[in-house]
């Protein structure tokens, strides 16, 4: 120990005797821990954050009545059926499915007032044993009951009318419609807008009473639907003073052609809310539409959400599946629609360029999306999101393109540069590109790790800490990433393939990419990628410093080339590399071409003899020693410096198990001795390399050898 | 001692009882807070520190698969929260240098006057990561893969910085006499 390491010693337990820490806890300190327990327990961290994100999302969206997904975007034609209500909206129309909130309404007032036959349904949508039917009489049409499970359809309590869907060529929020409702008051029709509202009324709704509900109505269709007790269905247009005679067409057409007579309700679905159709369509007997809106309420608890809603309907049954918005990468669901065909559908991140469904027999299925246009919501983490669907034969597998640019290739004219980054608000990036056959994305979240990310996989394939001066080797299908965060001072990273006899390939520079960061500690760097095809050794290399050895995959097993430890002593950079069973070369590259080469096959020792090997340079031997231990064995020198006998042990399945291979320096004048103490085992002498101009001589203990390589046999 | 409920996945999960949290809290915080005094210098900052670690660990406990390694989950976290925060503790020693000495004098912590107090000073010099390197191999007495798990880097990167550290020490007090070159 030296004086600086023993006086810091003494400091640091002087200093923090003297800190006077409280023995007990502190009741708040207490408070906080059992709050952030159970927080943690109930939740989990992961879907508190995606609950408060898409919970801003959609109070944002309340909030933000200008945030219309699919405004003036080019929508087809959607055709589809909304509460029972064909309907089609022209190209570029805005069409707002509110059917859903007849779950919410009617389960906190009358269930039963939608229900097709009259007889009253369950929360889980079956028929009320005992419930009457319009058929059976009395109690369908006076709202008399004969048990407390029947409905009392009549008397529904909606104060001005329950909407049903609009359609409209401006933009419409979710959360309000052209007529007064339940929801909030009228949104105002601009001067060229038209818009038509489709919503239930209380019975005895008269064209007054539409005409009060839905100001500057100029077109109104409206009557009794069956087995609702005299509730009346309306479709009123609303035109502002300067319409198109072309939209108003489309509105009268509608309107024209609405009969609430011939309208049977369709139990609205639950749990999801409004939502603008983006697309619709139907296969054999399914109808389907894709809409981008909130996907739970956060009726029975939780935060409202929101994301791609997607709506099937057959004679028997409408089913609504959702999925919300990501918090990363792609988010997906499927439906089966029975017809050999499959409805892929969900939403995706904002570095997201396009998704495919790739086919198990090849080919793929490119898929149509949607932005969900955000701007404007606070406190939303990703603003520019999407929302897609494909209509595959089989379910095959998403694949996500991401917003890239190349990094290095695998090529003799490499590519280099700023690397594609996509800043989130908070403390995250993500930074991505395409290299080795993947869409990969490195993604920080703000905690203390660096993720990497494969072909829109939310599972990592690896990670490293987030602090300038940690290197890491992923091994992905195709080949390694090599991940490096480097001080400010480099700015070219690259690794040259092809040090070894075993590479297949010839020698190639693959540049790094690289982006800006600040890291964890708040210190300035760069986060460098370098892609490595196959496998292969390379010198990997920082602007113009000493190259280090570096070998790929990283994962067992072993190949002709792997490398089972590298280091540098300054001047030169060795590696131990994999040959055989029996052999194990030393490599070194020295800043000196003198000190470069590579050493005869390192054999493995034996507890009674120590094995040397070495690489005579011009300016210094680079000496690998192998060395039994078992029994245990301690290798010291007093001739090297702290950490200059870099050892590593030998623990694979081979002859070398049981190894420890030393690599320490030897200058030229220089003369080292190794010390061997073996627990328990037979003593082994020092082994003594010297080297002196040219020549280096090895000595173990009892003999001699002037050689540039020798076995140091035992004592 | 806290009381470990069936395991769930494998993992030891606590139940969130205050008379649990308050055995953890004696049992580990104290020594907590004094390493957390030996990286900012500031009793009153590591007691804040040392707290909010625990609350983070206690919080995160039931991802715990042994809570005999809540000392090391603790230290771990009073590390990355001191490095964590120092953008913005260097705003708040921005404040307190336009604020002047009575603002800092508020918050800074009794002068110990005793021996080394010029080593003390210099080790409030250097960077925190170099600083925490030296406390977590001197003073927790850490072996160096430890301390660099500790630290959240590389067993490299370790060594880089207690040797940086160091030798920056030395440099800056004339009674070290700077050592040859150990690489």
């Amino acid at each position: 120990m030296n004086d600086l390491e023993h006086d810091l010693r003494e400091l640091f337990e002087q200093r923090a005797s003297g800190v006077d820490a409280p023995g007990l806890a502190p009741n708040d300190v207490l408070r906080r821990g059992r709050r952030r327990q159970v927080g943690t327990v109930v939740t989990g961290v992961l879907a508190c954050l995606v609950a408060l994100g898409v919970a801003a999302a959609a109070i944002g969206q309340a909030r933000h009545p200008n945030v219309i997904p699919g405004e003036r975007n080019g929508l087809p034609a959607r055709t589809t059926s909304i509460g029972g209500v064909p309907v089609t909206a022209p190209a570029g129309w805005t069409l707002v499915d509110d059917y859903p909130l007849a779950a919410v309404l009617g389960t906190s007032q009358q269930t039963c007032s939608f229900s097709a036959t009259g007889a009253a349904v369950g929360a889980n949508g079956s028929p009320v044993q005992g419930s009457p039917s319009p058929g059976e009489g009395g109690a369908a049409g006076n709202g008399a009951s004969a048990s407390g499970q029947s409905c009392t359809q009549e008397s529904t309590s909606l104060d001005t009318s329950l909407p049903f869907f609009q359609l409209a060529n401006f933009s419409l929020p979710l959360t309000r419609t052209p007529c007064k409702t339940d929801l909030n008051g009228p949104v105002t029709v601009p001067d060229d807008g038209v818009a038509v509202y489709v919503g239930l009324f209380p019975a005895g709704t008269s064209r007054g009473t539409l005409e009060s509900s839905c100001a500057s109505a100029d077109l109104f269709r409206y009557g009794e639907v069956p087995g609702t007790s005299g509730a009346v269905l309306a479709a009123v247009a609303i035109e502002g003073p300067n319409a198109t005679q072309n939209d108003h067409v489309v509105a009268e057409d509608f309107v024209d052609s609405f009969e609430p007579g011939n309208v049977t309700l369709p139990r609205p679905t639950e749990g999801a809310g409004p939502g603008y159709v983006l697309a619709s369509g139907s296969a054999g007997d399914t109808a389907w539409r894709l809409e981008a809106g909130i996907t739970s309420l956060g009726a029975s608890g939780g935060s409202p959400r929101v994301g791609a809603i997607m709506v099937t309907t057959t004679a028997s049954r409408i089913e609504a599946r959702s999925v919300d918005l990501p918090t990363q990468h792609v988010a997906e669901d499927a439906v089966d629609l029975g017809n050999g065909s499959v409805l892929r559908f969900g939403t995706a991140a904002v570095d997201v360029a396009a998704i495919s469904i790739d086919l198990p027999s090849g080919g793929a299925i490119p898929a149509i999306m949607f932005p969900w246009s955000a701007q404007g919501i606070p406190d939303l983490p990703n603003s520019d999101d999407s929302i897609w669907f494909a209509l595959a034969p089989k379910r095959g597998n998403v694949r996500a393109t991401y917003r890239s640019a190349p990094t290095g290739v695998p090529t003799a004219t490499p590519v280099t540069g700023e690397l594609n980054t996509k800043i989130r608000s908070g403390d995250g990036f993500v930074v991505s590109g395409h290299d080795l056959g993947h869409d990969w994305r490195l993604d920080y979240s703000g905690g203390p790790r660096l993720e990497l990310f494969l072909d829109g996989s939310n599972e990592p394939v690896g990670s490293l800490p987030y602090l300038i001066g940690n290197e890491t080797q992923i091994d992905v299908e195709g080949g390694t990433f090599l991940i490096s965060l480097r001080d400010p001072t480099v700015t070219s990273f690259e690794v040259t393939t092809g040090v070894t006899e075993a590479d297949q390939q010839p020698s190639t520079r693959i540049d790094g990419g690289w982006q800006r960061i600040q890291d964890d500690a708040g210190d300035d760097g760069r986060i460098w990628v370098v892609p490595l095809p196959g496998s292969g050794t390379g010198l990997e290399q920082a602007n113009a410093d000493l190259p280090s050895f570096v070998s790929w995959p990283a994962a067992p097993p072993l190949r002709i080339g792997s490398m089972l430890n590298t280091g540098n002593d300054g001047v030169v950079s060795w590696a131990l590399t994999w040959q055989d069973d029996h052999c194990i070369i030393l490599r070194t590259d020295g800043a000196d071409p003198g000190d470069s080469g590579m050493s005869p096959c390192l054999h493995p020792a034996t507890s009674s003899k120590a094995e040397v090997q070495l690489v005579d340079g011009a300016t210094r031997s680079t000496v690998a020693l192998a060395v039994s231990h078992r029994p245990p064995t301690a290798i010291t020198s007093s001739d090297l410096a702290n950490g200059a006998l870099q050892c590593v042990d030998i623990d694979i399945e081979s002859t070398f198990a049981g190894t420890t291979i030393c690599v320490f320096p030897v200058a030229d004048g220089q003369r080292v001795a190794i010390h061997l103490d073996q627990t328990g085992g037979q003593p082994i002498g020092p082994v003594i390399v010297s080297k002196d101009g040219l020549s280096t001589s090895v000595r173990g203990s009892g003999s001699a050898t002037e050689t540039s390589s020798a076995a140091a046999p035992s004592g | 001692m806290a009381t470990d409920s069936p395991t769930v996945d494998g993992r030891i999960r606590v139940e969130p009882d205050s008379g649990t949290m308050a055995e953890l809290y004696t049992r580990y915080v104290p020594a907590g807070i004094r390493l957390a005094y030996l990286l900012t210098g500031d009793r009153h900052q590591a007691e804040d520190l040392a707290h909010e670690a625990f609350v983070r660990c206690v919080g995160r406990f039931q991802h715990l698969r042994a809570h005999t390694a809540f000392d090391a989950y603790l230290r771990r976290a009073i590390v990355n929260l001191h490095m964590s925060g120092l953008r913005r503790r260097r705003t708040e020693r921005e404040w307190l240098r336009r604020e002047g000495p009575r603002a800092a004098a508020a918050v800074t912590t009794q002068r110990d006057v005793g021996a080394r107090e010029d080593l003390w000073e210099a080790l409030s010099t250097l960077p925190s990561r170099q600083r925490a390197a030296l406390v977590l191999r001197y003073y927790e007495d850490l072996s160096e893969r430890d301390a660099a798990e500790a630290l959240g880097c590389s067993l490299s990167a370790l060594k880089s910085l207690v040797a940086r550290g160091s030798d920056a020490l030395r440099a800056s007090l004339s009674t070290y006499a700077p050592e040859g070159d150990d690489r």
